[in-house]
Formats: C-alpha cells, structure tokens, sequence
C-alpha cells in the first residue's frame, strides 16, 4: 500500500510539472499584456520600460528559466491586475470555491447514495424508473441554462433569491443547487449500478438468512461493498465539480478560483493564471489521493496488498 | 455485433432489434428524436434557406405560441426580428457537427492510442497512459478557454480541443480491453501463425473494442456538445454571425427579463439530446451486455 501510495505521489508530482510547462508557454503565447495595461497611447518607450520591468521582452526561455528560479523560492509572481503578489489572490479564492464545492459535493453524495440504493433495492420497480428518468434527465441539463432560468424564476419573477453575490444562507442556495444537479444524476446511476450488482451477492443471501434486518442489509452489508465503485467516480467528479464552478461562478459573481482563473485569462495576468492553475492542479490530485486511501481503508483486499 | 451468434433464431436480425428497442420505451422515443434532430441538421438549413438571417425589425422579441404571424415564428422572434425556429435549425447543424466530429477524432486517435499502449505495453504503453493522466487531472474546461483564447475561438480549433480533451477516456479503455484481449487463444494463435502486429492490432484485436467504444461515444457525445455549449456560452466558443444552441443562450441571458424564451428553447433542446443520448446509451449498454440482453428480448415468451 505505501509503495503504491508512493508510487501514486510521484505520478501526480509528474503531472502537475506537465500541466505546469504547458500552461506557462501556452499563456505566454496569448499575446502581449502590454497592450491591455498601458493605454493606447503610450509612447513607445513606456512600453518598453513596461516590458523590462516584467521581463515579457527576454526570449521565453529564459523567462521560464527564472520563473523556475522564483518557484523554488516560494515565489510565484506578481498580479499585474490586482498589483500583489499571486498567491495571495489565488489562496483568497480558493476557499470559496472550496467551500462551495465540498457543500455540493457532500450533498449529491449523500443524495445520490440514498436515491441509488433505494432505486437499486427493487430494479425496474416504479421508484427505479422513476429516478432514473430524472437522474438521467439532470445528468444532461446544461448548469449554465438551469441557473439562468432559475435567476428567471427565482429572482426576476418570484424574487426568493438573491440573484447573484455572495453573503448568507439565501446567496448559497442557487449555486449550490446548481452545482449539485449535474454531480447527482451521474452518481445515481453509478450507486445503483454498483448496489444491485452487491445486492445479488451470496453475502447479501447469507445476511437475510440468518435473520438480518433488511435495512441493515441494505445500508451495512450492500452499501459497503456498493460503495467503493461509487468512490472511484466521485473523485472524477472533483475535476468535473471545478469546471462546474467555472460557470456557476461566473453567473452568480462568486469570488472563486474559477471566476479569477477565466477573468485572469481574459486580462493576460499571466502570473495568476499560473499560480491558480498549480493550487487546482495540487487540489484535484491531493482529493484523488485522499480517495485512494479512503478506497484502502474500506476494502480491506487493497489495504493487505 | 448484435446479432452475430444467435443465428438459430428465426426472426430476422432487423426485427429482433426492433423488438428489443419497442421493449425499452423511453429508448425508442429517444431514437426517433435523435433521427429527427439529425435530419434535422443534415437538410434542415437547406429547407429554410435564408430566413435563419432575415431581419423583421416589426416582429422583434415576438412572444412564442402565437398564430398570427408565418408559422415560422411560432417560438418567436429574437431581438433582431429573426425566426426563432430558423435559427435554431442552423444551430442543430453547427451543434451537431461540432459535437460529432470531435467525438469521431477522440474516438478514432484516442482509441487507436490506447490499443498500441495495451498492446506493447512497457514504457511506450507507460508514457501514453500517464499522458492521459496530466490531461485528466485538469478541468477541462479551463484548459479549454487558455487555448481558445490563444489560438482564436473557431469551428476547427473548437473541434479540436473537445477532442483533446475527451480523449483520455478512449485511451483508457481501449487499453483496458486490450489488456484482457490480447491473452486469448484466438490471438496467440495469429501470432504463431506469424501475423504482423498491425494485423494483430487492426484486424484481430480492435474489432473486439469497437461496440465498447460506440457506448462511450454515445455517452460522449452529450458531454461534448454540453462542453460546447459551456465554452460558448463564455464567449470562447463558436463566434456570431455562426451560432450554436449554447451561443443562442448566452445571447438570450442579456434579454432573460423581457424575452425568456431566446435562452430557452435553445437550452431545451441541448437537454432533449442529450437526455436522448442518455437514454439510448443505456439501452445499448444493456443490448451489447449478453447476460443482460434477455431484460429486453421476446419478454412475452419466457421459454427461449
């Protein structure tokens, strides 16, 4: 297990340097952020002098030279929009996003188990058919169209919900529910998938005949062992999740990396970019690793291997 | 693929797949849907001619459901005057060939990668896999907005970023069927017969992959065309005059408090295909499954 946890590290670790390379020349050759910074007028020599103080004007591999140097001091360059540095705008947005990611994460878990096991508890019956319609019909609703026609709904014409902006209970619910539908549909299908497959295990026999309670045999014994494929899905989905905050972030005016990250893009702030590429990056795959060991610790197959 | 073993039975291979679809209800409505939208795509602009440009200044943001007016704004007019349902006409096409050529690229190179990786294995095999990693790791959809905005948003550069990035799925699970193919008897038996690995490759092993990889691809191709709608909808996706359904929502989100249905048909539809795609994938899966496939055969006739 730790050879293969070791094993898994280094391979995220090689990834993100991938990630890294590419992003950097690939910003790098979306032109120049002189032209958005300094206004149209300039002289000539502003330009220049603008250029020199960025070090946009050395050959780019020497640019990239000394952005490794800086990065293995921690540093990881300077906003030119927000002027500060860009850790610290990344590590102000990243909580948001997470925040908001993790309440919708944990809701379409726990929805998805409970609606999967319950449609997987009797295959084809009403309850089944039923959810797997709507599921499915969630699996494939664009979230930028489901949040504006809720803005339609819920803001412009019943006025319950603020329509965008952040600040209490009422700010969360649209983006939440957004954030949540897509996720859920997915993983309902998967729950149920995975939970009749455990649920027609001999184990499941063994249970009911030596007098189990049905409950406990659903939710103790079949979800267990249902459970783990489920687990390997909801990790795909934390990449899925990100681009999902993508948009709802953008419609709701949310402070997140998401919002930052496509703003960052538009206005050339190549230093942000970068850096909230590598925090999602270091994210994303420390959330993978975090669900191998979870896999681990309930399959016990894995954890003695 | 279906049909291949059961020859002993009577009815013809074309009925038996109508039987099993006339089975599966929702499937078979998704089907005919599917069939209309791609009709639909492939004649509908040529039908309509130009009235997808044609302005009627008199008739802007007209309210959808009304006879008054040519039947060709019966889900009304956006806020140039133009007909809802031309536009939405030309939309399905450029939707649907965006959608479909970038599913077919990452299918065909996606696939065609993972069978060389599964096949040779070692470090080549190693290398594509972790490739497919790095390209996973990420969301797609940011890594999508960086290099559309690099290289300008277009038709061609969008086909190819979809396809970029749907590929890993391919890859992995061609290899993933390889793996287990490849130690058949049938395969060693054309390696002693001195097949080249090509043939091997082409001939002996894809075959077997293809009908896994259509389910993906089916699966894939609402996930691409809800990825094309995003991308347009950010403005770094297919540019006006072109339009797409997710561009004609994005258009629609600035009239959202006066005229709701320019966002909304065009969402509409991008769910009903997709819905579709779902529901046919489902199907397929359980068709291509032997062990499954009698849920949906003869269901009359238990004693087969």
């Amino acid at each position: 297990m730790k050879k293969y946890l070791s094993k898994r590290i280094l391979s995220s670790f090689l990834a993100i340097t991938g990630l890294f390379v590419m992003v950097f020349f690939l910003a790098r050759l979306t032109g120049d952020p002189g032209h958005l910074y300094l206004p149209i007028d300039a002289p000539l020599e502003v330009r220049k002098e603008f250029s020199e103080k960025h070090g946009f004007n050395d050959p780019i591999y020497i640019q990239f030279g000394r952005f490794l140097g800086d990065l293995s001091q921690g540093d990881l360059g300077y906003s030119l929009r927000k002027e500060r540095p860009a850790i610290d705008v990344v590590l102000e947005a990243i909580p948001v996003t997470l925040s908001l990611a993790a309440v919708a994460m944990f809701i379409a878990l726990l929805g998805s188990i409970l609606i999967g096991s319950l449609a997987a508890y009797k295959p084809n019956g009403v309850f089944d058919r039923i959810s797997r319609v709507i599921s499915l019909t969630a699996a494939s609703a664009p979230d930028f169209w489901v949040a504006i026609t809720a803005i339609l709904i819920f803001s412009v014409t019943l006025g319950w919900l603020p329509t965008s902006g952040i600040g209490g209970v009422p700010y969360w619910i649209m983006p939440i529910a957004i954030l949540v539908i897509r996720p859920l549909g997915l993983l309902v299908q998967v729950v149920r998938g995975s939970m009749i497959t455990a649920l027609s295990s001999d184990f499941i026999k063994t249970a009911r005949a030596k007098g189990v309670k049905e409950r406990a045999v659903i939710f103790k014994h079949g979800l267990r062992n249902g459970l783990l494929p489920v687990i390997t899905v909801a990790g795909d989905q934390a990449a899925a999740i990100a681009n999902g905050a993508v948009i709802v972030e953008t419609i709701f005016g949310w402070p997140g990396i998401g919002k930052l990250m496509i703003d960052s893009i538009l206005q050339r702030d190549f230093a942000v970019v970068q850096a909230s590429i590598l925090i999602t990056a270091i994210v994303i795959l420390s959330i993978n690793i975090i669900i191998d060991i979870a896999y681990a610790i309930l399959d016990p197959r894995i954890r003695h291997k | 693929m279906i049909i291949s073993k059961e020859k002993v039975n009577s009815s013809h291979w074309f009925n038996r797949i109508l039987s099993m679809f006339l089975n599966d209800k929702l499937a078979f409505v998704s089907i005919i849907f599917l069939i209309f939208i791609v009709f639909l795509s492939i004649l509908g602009p040529s039908l309509i001619n130009d009235s997808f440009i044609k302005m009627n200044l008199r008739l802007r943001n007209l309210e959808p459901f009304s006879f008054e007016h040519h039947f060709m704004y019966f889900f009304g007019a956006d806020a140039l005057g133009r007909s809802m349902i031309a536009r939405l006409i030309v939309a399905t096409q450029n939707t649907i060939f965006i959608a479909g050529s970038a599913v077919f690229l990452s299918m065909t190179i996606g696939g065609v990668l993972g069978l060389i990786s599964g096949y040779f294995g070692g470090k080549s095999g190693n290398f594509i896999m972790r490739i497919a990693d790095i390209i996973m790791s990420f969301p797609s959809l940011l890594l999508a907005v960086i290099v559309l905005y690099m290289f300008d948003p277009g038709l061609i550069n969008l086909v190819i970023v979809l396809a970029f990035t749907r590929m890993p799925i391919y890859m992995r699970t061609a290899r993933a069927e390889v793996l287990e193919i490849r130690e058949r008897l049938f395969v060693s038996a054309a390696i002693s017969m001195g097949a080249s690995d090509s043939r091997i490759i082409f001939k002996h092993i894809a075959p077997l992959t293809i009908p896994t990889l259509i389910t993906i691809a089916t699966l894939d191709f609402a996930f691409v065309m809800l990825g094309e709608s995003a991308l347009s909808f950010l403005g770094v996706g297919i540019q006006p005059p072109e339009v797409t359904w997710g561009l004609m929502v994005a258009q629609g989100r600035n009239y959202l408090q006066i005229a709701w249905w320019l966002a909304f048909f065009p969402g509409l539809m991008i769910m009903l295909v997709a819905l579709s795609l779902n529901l046919l994938s489902s199907w397929l899966r359980i068709v291509l499954d032997p062990t499954q496939r009698w849920r949906l055969e003869n269901i009359g006739d238990k004693n087969e």
